[in-house]
């Protein structure tokens, strides 16, 4: 029996984490593994970085980005270390369910990316080839109406990738408390 | 676990490739299938104009006939990939309602969707739409590629 790869594409919102109970309800950890792809903004350079400089090179004006330069190449690995700890965040967000799911058997993958969600998960469709896609329906800028807003719909719809829809609303109330509240302060409801 | 996946057809070109997904996943997680398919009112859908209204009730039977086929078609299909399966046939009812009722039954819906353009808005045709727009139940959407592109 083929095991089926299913991306589930998270926002750091509550909303799309909703996807998770149903892939667990519908799923067999042995037949299925997953990849939750965190897709976060890309992280702001503080405005004290190093602006560009123009230098004259053989007489012609060129920017030149004056960190990059620097007697230590300071400003340049700074701002890597910057990306990584934002990738790292990334991780770090999505580590709970991750280990969650492989407690409970999963075979579980963490994927990261930045900016536009809709233009990362069709990328990782592209290279990935997934059996399916699971999100929910809204997320924090309603994760599944980016991913199927005109350009990436074509994509999506290119790819043939399987999308399985999941309402919040739709989730029972303890499969979603049992990993929605997993390991996190349980606010208090009415 | 026993798993039940609701399956609606309209019959239209783009079912067939996703049925035959659809069946794979049933397959794959052992789970039961219901075949759906639902017969609006002619007079209520408004596809029957008044000056054909004489022949409403032939042009009814003539769907239900064809309704059926597509239902005898689906259950050929599951027996072939050896998934158990039944048929429903709904009469006089819009079709994102009877999705409605019947997904409460169900794990889990999966629909085929059509690429024509101008007929589909968003992703889905407006009967998906309108039944995910209420869904309990998680919905597989299959999109399959336009015959035409």
């Amino acid at each position: 029996m083929n095991v089926l790869r299913i991306l589930i594409p998270l926002d750091g919102s509550e909303l799309s984490r909703t996807a998770l109970p149903a892939v667990r309800t519908l799923f067999d950890p042995s037949r299925a593994h997953l990849t939750l792809l965190r897709v976060g903004e890309e992280p702001a350079m503080p405005s004290d970085a190093p602006a560009p400089v123009q230098v004259m090179i053989d007489g012609e004006a060129r920017m030149r980005d004056l960190g990059m330069h620097d007697e230590e190449g300071e400003a340049h690995v700074w701002a890597s270390q910057e990306w990584e700890s934002a990738r790292a965040r990334l991780r770090d967000d999505v580590s709970e369910d991750a280990e969650r799911l492989k407690e409970e058997g999963w075979t579980v993958h963490v994927a990261t990316g930045f900016g536009d969600p809709a233009r990362e998960i069709v990328a990782w469709c592209e290279e990935e080839r997934p059996d399916l896609v699971a999100m929910a329906t809204h997320g924090r800028t309603g994760l599944a109406r980016a991913l199927l807003g005109s350009v990436a719909e074509r994509a999506v719809r290119r790819l043939g990738v399987p999308v399985l829809l999941v309402r919040p609303e739709a989730i029972r109330r303890d499969d979603a408390a049992a990993l929605l509240d997993a390991g996190r302060e349980v606010s208090s409801a009415p | 676990m026993y798993r039940r996946i609701l399956m609606p057809t309209d019959g239209s070109g783009c079912a067939r490739n996703a049925m035959r997904k659809g069946l794979e996943l049933a397959k794959q997680l052992g789970a039961s299938v219901t075949f759906m398919h639902v017969l609006e009112n002619p007079l209520v859908a408004g596809y029957a104009a008044p000056e054909a209204l004489p022949y409403s009730a032939q042009l009814y039977q003539d769907l239900k006939e064809a309704g059926r086929e597509i239902l005898d078609e689906a259950l050929a299909m599951a027996e072939e990939m050896g998934v158990e399966a039944h048929a429903d046939l709904i009469e006089n009812r819009r079709p994102a309602d009877a999705i409605h009722d019947a997904e409460a039954e169900h794990d889990l819906v999966i629909m085929g969707t059509h690429g024509r353009r101008g007929v589909d808005r968003w992703m889905f045709g407006s009967v998906a739409e309108g039944a995910l727009r209420r869904a309990g139940t998680p919905f597989l959407v299959i999109r399959s590629e336009d015959e035409t592109s």
